[in-house]
């Protein structure tokens, strides 16, 4: 656009004020992408397991109750057998290492299964060899191995918390997959654990695959029908599902980040609008003396709002380009804890783009509407 | 020596639109502080609230919280041999063993949550000097699968008033009485009797409460079991056990204050904005005024004092909205120890109101300190030229 | 008469634009009696209303003395001559310079609010001036709501109501038309003649210099004549 110069020049009219909104826009704008990745972080498990067809059968009332050994028969039967496959006892452990603080996920599950179930884990044949010839074995994704430096071939303790047995594990195997939550994580085998709880069976979740998306409202409707009725009736769910159980723990999480989201754009218009509203009423006559020249009002209406859009875009650039650096490439975390991984997605940064976009175009509005509108002698008459 | 207030403030009111944006913006970023610190409050209150100078509680060795302790019934007559233990006035021990487990029901926001279920000893209600049980239903009688409820739980929760039936563990339990205890923990969760929940749920104890005569006993006391191997159990003052559950209330308020500074620094900038566009509006006042012989920090204080000003009024409408729209506001939120659901209410103290404003107050100083400078160093002869 | 009230000795002043120097005054001597009414003249750019700034402590001479009500100006710093412009000096701006959100009277008590003079002590002052320039009825109207005459009235009444050694105008009739014109420099006689006060008057008007003892010619930073 050829006018470019002339509204580059009017927002660098008055530096400071320019270099102030710049700033203010970028600090609100980083808080927002800031507050939006976590909340993404925290539902992330959701949108990588829609993919893998994972079922889990939990009890109704929650996985602090436990599901019958007695109906793994069943789950492994002809009936379940046409809709799914790889039926995979699942108990998360909950210990800790070392300190109190360090709870490496750990999961018991059968050996014999997993690798067919878990099929997106990537390692080495001679990994799951070791790992179904040693009873504590496990596999460890690559994260938690650089995170606790460990070695394949060391022994490692867990304290257990839930469990009251303590786990001997020797790490046979590095797994990596594609999702980085994923490589959090580490396997060990059922068969120990039990054996460690003087064989009382317990089963906390059973994990199988169905054959197709549509075998999935199948495989609900004839395992739940069937625990109907007994001591512990089950709840089939989808590993979306089962991992959408976490946030909704956190009940309105989402509407605080929401909340937050809208006030920060609130806060940010406020400001804009501040801004453009200085700058109109000292260019009064400026505004004046070029539509003499001949500019329309139209012309004029639409400088105003470009500037306003140009200036709240290179703030959400600056906003977006550190938050970037920071997160993305030196991969700072606020909690590595409670968040082992904090990575913007390109659906945040949209997001703040079109945030700035309507900052831009919203506080504009009013003064360039008022002064495309003004009288041309009015504009002339102001002694500032 | 100064220079009136009225100034400031009827230059406010003739730039009445940028004020009100900047007083608007800034009483944004109160509210954010408020609500969020409003929240951690409140978790505190319930969580830290819940422990007595005057109880102890008993987990398996390694243990932080009761969801993740077993206590054996062996390991809990084992306690009992103790010499020294508090007796009532009936000469029973103050001792009481209890289970916590949980169960998934439907929130009345949507959604499930886990609720915790408490098998408790006689001596429970004895333990907890808040406890009151309301008018309209009884205490549960043991073996029938009775149960009381907490306010907060019945709160936050479908189908938990007096005379529901849930389902738990394959039988139907009914509510038969509802519990206030002071704000604290307990409110969220469902009482019973230990035998009885230890039957359905197939568990033993998680842990057992002690009362003592003073703090100092509770400390001798604890410090006795966990010292003696034995026992294999860890004891903790129960004002400890809860302040260290208080993870969650800690974290949102240092999140409420790092996101407030943060937009603040947003806002502050807004604020810097607004100033250096009133002193270059008023060049010649500004001028004038120091040729009538006022100082240059007068005209500076005077500056600040205008730009304190839009950040009082905005802070003060920002800490009555918080008030307004928060303030015993009930949710709910995950425990990440016990992972069963916390009733809890947003906290809005006069204390907190009183630092919000407090803080925009600071905001608008530093957003005009420097447009202050500016005004006071200004070249007399050139300023008056309109320059 | 007693000591001038003004005495300037060899004063110049030169202003730097970017690197270069502008001379506005060069070697200028002058003297102003008690109750003397002097007028300044010539054209623009001739470096009077510096002259006049120097004068009021508003500006720093380059070179020079300049003794104002018995103080040396250039010794002074920032803070005294704040002081001694409270003190001794009575400013009128040719656009009235008044505060546009503060009535008459609060213009007026402006300067008062340096002494330490009570609230109904500063009160007496200020309606006593206002009656002086004839608008005691106006003193609840804001600058918007008077005219320009008006405004200057006002502006007059400020600049004396702290009973300063010395009244300095520049071109305090410039902006206004010509019955206006009349009042103001009326007034200004009568603060000379009735109230003994020192004046000087920077203007391009013959006729307004005219109301003066004395005009004193400047032409391109130097005194052509002392009438």
């Amino acid at each position: 656009m050829k006018f470019l110069p002339l509204i580059w020049r009017n927002a660098l009219r008055n530096r400071l004020r320019t270099t102030l909104t710049l700033a203010g826009i970028a600090f609100l704008l980083f808080v927002l992408i800031f507050v939006m990745t976590g909340l993404s972080e925290i539902q992330a498990w959701e949108g990588v397991a829609a993919t893998h067809l994972r079922v889990v059968v939990q009890h109704s009332e929650g996985l602090m109750a436990d599901v019958p050994i007695e109906l793994e028969n069943f789950l492994k039967g002809d009936v379940i057998a046409a809709h799914a496959e790889h039926v995979c006892k699942f108990n998360w452990f909950g210990g800790y290492y070392q300190d109190p603080k360090n709870w490496p996920p750990e999961f018991a599950v059968d050996h014999k299964e997993m690798r067919a179930l878990f099929d997106e884990l990537k390692f080495s044949d001679e990994a799951y060899r070791k790992y179904c010839e040693t009873k504590t074995g496990a596999l460890v994704g690559i994260s938690l191995m650089k995170k606790y430096n460990w070695k394949v071939g060391q022994r490692i303790a867990l304290i257990g918390t839930f469990y009251p047995v303590n786990l001997e594990l020797d790490i046979v195997g590095v797994f990596t997959t594609q999702n980085p939550r994923q490589e959090e994580q580490m396997f060990f085998r059922w068969d120990y654990l039990d054996e460690l709880l003087e064989n009382r069976k317990i089963v906390s979740t059973y994990w199988m695959k169905a054959r197709s998306d549509e075998d999935i409202p199948r495989l609900k409707e004839l395992i739940d029908a069937h625990t109907k009725n007994s001591s512990a009736p089950t709840e089939t769910i989808t590993e979306k599902e089962f991992a959408a159980q976490f946030m909704q723990m956190m009940g309105n999480i989402k509407a605080i980040v929401a909340g937050v989201g809208a006030l920060v754009l609130l806060i940010m218009i406020m400001m804009t609008a501040n801004t453009m509203a200085m700058a109109a009423r000292e260019r009064v006559t400026e505004v004046a003396v070029m539509r003499t020249l001949g500019f329309t009002a139209g012309r004029i209406l639409w400088i105003i709002v470009a500037e306003s859009v140009l200036v709240s875009m290179l703030g959400a650039a600056i906003a977006i380009g550190g938050s970037l650096l920071v997160f993305n490439v030196v991969k700072v975390s606020p909690h590595p804890i409670y968040f082992p991984v904090f990575l913007v997605e390109a659906r945040t940064v949209v997001v703040a783009l079109l945030a700035a976009l309507l900052c831009g175009l919203l506080s504009s509005a009013v003064p360039a509407v008022r002064a495309a509108r003004r009288k041309i002698s009015d504009g002339l008459r102001q002694v500032v | 020596m100064a220079i009136p207030l009225k100034y400031n403030l009827r230059n406010l009111r003739v730039r009445w639109v940028t004020s009100l944006l900047t007083v608007v913006g800034i009483s944004l970023v109160t509210v954010v502080f408020v609500m969020l610190f409003a929240m951690g409050l409140g978790i505190e209150r319930s969580l830290v609230g819940s422990g007595d100078p005057l109880n102890l509680i008993t987990l398996r060795a390694g243990t932080t919280a009761e969801s993740q302790s077993v206590v054996t019934k062996q390991q809990y007559e084992d306690l009992l041999g103790i010499s020294g233990l508090l007796r009532d006035a009936k000469g029973e021990l103050l001792v009481s063993p209890e289970l916590v487990v949980g169960a998934n029901v439907q929130k009345r926001d949507g959604g499930k949550a886990n609720v915790a279920i408490r098998g408790v000893g006689p001596k429970a209600r004895d333990l907890r000097a808040e406890f009151r049980l309301l008018p309209e239903g009884r205490w549960f009688n043991p073996s029938v699968g009775e149960l009381v409820v907490g306010v907060g739980a019945s709160r936050r929760f479908a189908g938990l008033e007096i005379g529901d039936t849930p389902l738990f563990r394959g039988r139907r339990w009914t509510i038969v009485g509802k519990f206030e205890c002071g704000g604290q923990a307990y409110e969220s969760e469902l009482w019973g009797d230990i035998d009885d929940v230890r039957a359905q749920f197939k568990r033993d104890y998680s842990g057992v409460l002690i009362r003592c005569g003073n703090p100092a006993e509770v400390k001798r006391l604890a410090n006795l079991i966990q010292g003696d191997k034995q026992y294999k159990l860890d004891a903790r003052p129960t004002i400890d056990y809860f302040s260290e559950q208080n993870i969650g209330g800690q974290m949102i308020k240092s999140f409420g204050v790092i996101l407030a500074v943060v937009l603040g620094i947003g806002a502050v900038f807004g604020a810097a904005n607004t100033m250096y566009a009133a002193v270059a509006s008023r060049t010649r006042e500004i001028a004038t005024m120091r040729v009538l012989g006022f100082s240059r920090l007068a005209i500076w204080v005077s500056f600040v004092l205008e730009s304190a000003l839009l950040g009082l009024l905005g802070g003060a409408l920002g800490s009555l909205l918080g008030y307004g729209l928060f303030n015993n506001m009930t949710s709910g939120t995950v425990n990440w120890i016990s992972f069963s659901e916390l009733a809890f209410q947003f906290r809005v103290t006069p204390a907190l109101m009183g630092t919000g404003t407090g803080l925009a107050a600071l905001m608008g100083i530093v957003g005009g300190f420097f447009p202050a400078f500016r005004a006071s160093r200004m070249t007399i002869a050139r300023a008056l030229r309109g320059l | 008469m007693g000591a001038p009230v003004v005495r300037v000795q060899g004063v110049s002043k030169t202003y730097y634009r970017d690197q270069t120097p502008v001379p506005v005054l060069e070697g200028i001597d002058l003297e102003v009696a008690e109750g003397e009414f002097v007028a300044l003249m010539g054209p623009s750019g001739s470096g009077k209303s510096t002259l006049l700034n120097l004068i009021a402590g508003i500006d720093r001479a380059s070179s020079g003395r300049v003794e104002v009500a018995g103080s040396e100006l250039s010794q002074l710093s920032e803070r005294a001559l704040a002081d001694f412009r409270s003190r001794h000096i009575g400013f009128i701006f040719q656009l009235y310079n008044l505060i546009p959100v503060l009535t008459a009277f609060e213009n007026v008590e402006l300067p008062l609010l340096l002494t330490p003079l009570s609230s109904s002590a500063r009160k007496a002052h200020v309606m006593t001036a206002l009656e002086v320039v004839g608008l005691a009825d106006r003193k609840d109207h804001t600058p918007r709501q008077l005219s320009g005459g008006q405004e200057q009235r006002v502006a007059i009444a400020r600049a004396v109501v702290t009973d300063p050694t010395l009244l300095l105008a520049d071109e305090p009739t410039g902006d206004l038309d010509k019955k206006s014109e009349e009042e103001i420099l009326v007034l200004l006689k009568r603060l000379n003649t009735e109230f003994r006060k020192a004046i000087v008057m920077v203007t391009h008007d013959p006729r307004a210099a005219s109301c003066a003892a004395r005009t004193v010619m400047l032409e391109k930073g130097a005194l052509v004549s002392k009438a």
